[in-house]
């Protein structure tokens, strides 16, 4: 995708906003740093600062005395056990012996602080650690989850639809067939992309269905399922009478590019 | 004493308090703002806020500078756990306890959510939006939506979806100017 193509796609106004799919944000990142993209992101982002601020809230003073708690109240409980470490008067000349006793303590003490001080220290890098890979592990758990999503929902759509499967065929001298599965009771439409042409991070297929004789968006086909045996939930859609692939910019267009078209098939 | 966002992130990857008390105090409103929107409830909001903090703190090491600004990474975090919390089992559970009052059902308990658009400065920014952009700055900058789920959500497909925020943002664009 060019420069400006990718600046006046809006990609770049979800990434700002946190609602880029993966997809959208790899190409925002592969392009970070051309200048004019810098200079574009730049500014949403400060036209978008400008409506969080409007949104500013006072925070209960409550909330940052327990954060504090939270971040810092190690510290407070290392000063806390210095204090606790007491002070033995000492007469020096009169009870010589009570002098070294309370100088042994004095520093069997100090000791004990500085070895528990260094430990401390351990554990909170400990702990830091095994949040961080607790947060990994969050990450990995929610892709599997949507995953398993995924197949429930090709599972549940297969067993419960009138499934039809419509042929689309190559057109315009291309090259390419893909099958669709359709199911009549509730118009949900899966694809199977697995004989088409694997396309570059700029371009994907989009789907089209012919109703009435217009076409109709029927959302992009994610180009990670290309040339593979693996299926693609889209939009849904009944009273078509045909469906239509092309090949367009990525992120799809609101009507088809026709000398783009790459297969087809009637209903 | 103001720092720039660059001495701030400096400041916060050497975990220091300063850095910390200023973050807070220059960032937390706007948070909490964000947090309030898709969670408007203060007991909730408020144990968010402590996890989106804790999160700041303990990620800061995560935040590359060159891929955005400080404060923009920061909002995603608030509005990510926000729209995290909302997903979660016991948030619907109770979001559908709520709801039994008012007799509002849906199949998704955040859509029984009424927009609560109640800022002065906020309403006044995006009234200047037309109808069709506003909805969806607010359902997915506001509220934390995707893409997909505002398409299907208001018939409009995925393509349009992008033009119009393009649209809406680059009317914001120009607000920023004249200030």
């Amino acid at each position: 995708m060019k420069t400006n193509e990718l600046i006046e796609s809006g990609i770049l106004e979800t990434y700002v906003m946190g609602a880029a799919s993966p997809e959208e944000r790899a190409l925002v990142e592969a392009n970070i740093n051309d200048p004019l993209i810098r200079q574009e992101l730049s500014e949403i982002e400060n036209a978008l600062i400008n409506v969080a601020v409007k949104m500013e809230k006072d925070v209960p003073a409550d909330v940052k005395n327990k954060l504090e708690a939270t971040l810092f109240g190690t510290e407070t409980n290392h000063q806390a056990a210095n204090q606790e470490t007491k002070v033995i008067p000492m007469t020096p000349v009169k009870v010589n012996w009570m002098a070294r006793a309370a100088s042994v303590a004095l520093l069997l003490s100090v000791g004990l602080n500085l070895f528990q001080f260094v430990k401390h220290g351990e554990t909170k890098e400990k702990l830091a650690a095994i949040e961080n890979t607790n947060t990994v592990l969050a990450g990995e758990v929610k892709v599997v989850k949507q995953d398993m999503i995924f197949y429930e929902t090709i599972s549940d759509f297969f067993q419960r639809g009138d499934i039809k499967m419509i042929q689309l065929d190559a057109v315009n001298n291309k090259q390419g067939d893909a099958m669709i599965f359709m199911d009549a009771k509730s118009g949900k439409v899966a694809i199977k992309a697995n004989h088409l042409p694997v396309l570059d991070n700029d371009h994907q297929y989009q789907l089209w269905a012919l109703v009435d004789g217009k076409p109709v968006d029927m959302g992009v086909i994610p180009n990670d399922v290309l040339g593979k045996d693996q299926l693609a939930m889209l939009k849904s859609i009944s009273g078509m009478q045909a469906f239509a692939i092309t090949k367009e910019p990525y992120g799809g267009k609101a009507s088809p590019t026709l000398e783009e078209m790459v297969v087809m098939g009637n209903v | 004493m103001k720092y720039s966002e660059e001495e701030i992130v400096a400041l916060l990857k050497a975990k220091s308090r300063k850095g910390f008390d200023y973050l807070y105090e220059n960032y937390s409103r706007a948070i909490y703002g964000v947090i309030f929107n898709v969670i408007p409830n203060e007991d909730d909001a408020q144990d968010l806020m402590q996890d989106v903090f804790v999160k700041i703190w303990n990620n800061i090491g995560q935040y590359d500078e060159t891929k955005g600004r400080l404060f923009t990474w920061m909002l995603n975090i608030a509005r990510n756990a926000s729209i995290d919390k909302t997903r979660s089992k016991e948030y619907k559970k109770d979001a559908k306890n709520q709801s039994l009052d008012n007799s509002v059902n849906s199949i998704n308990g955040r859509h029984s959510e009424q927009m609560n658009v109640d800022h002065i400065g906020l309403d006044k920014i995006l009234t200047t939006l037309k109808e069709d952009q506003r909805v969806l700055v607010e359902l997915i900058y506001l509220k934390g939506y995707t893409q997909a789920e505002v398409s299907e959500m208001l018939d409009v497909p995925l393509g349009t979806v992008k033009t119009r925020i393009r649209s809406a943002i680059m009317s914001l664009r120009e607000k920023v100017v004249e200030q």
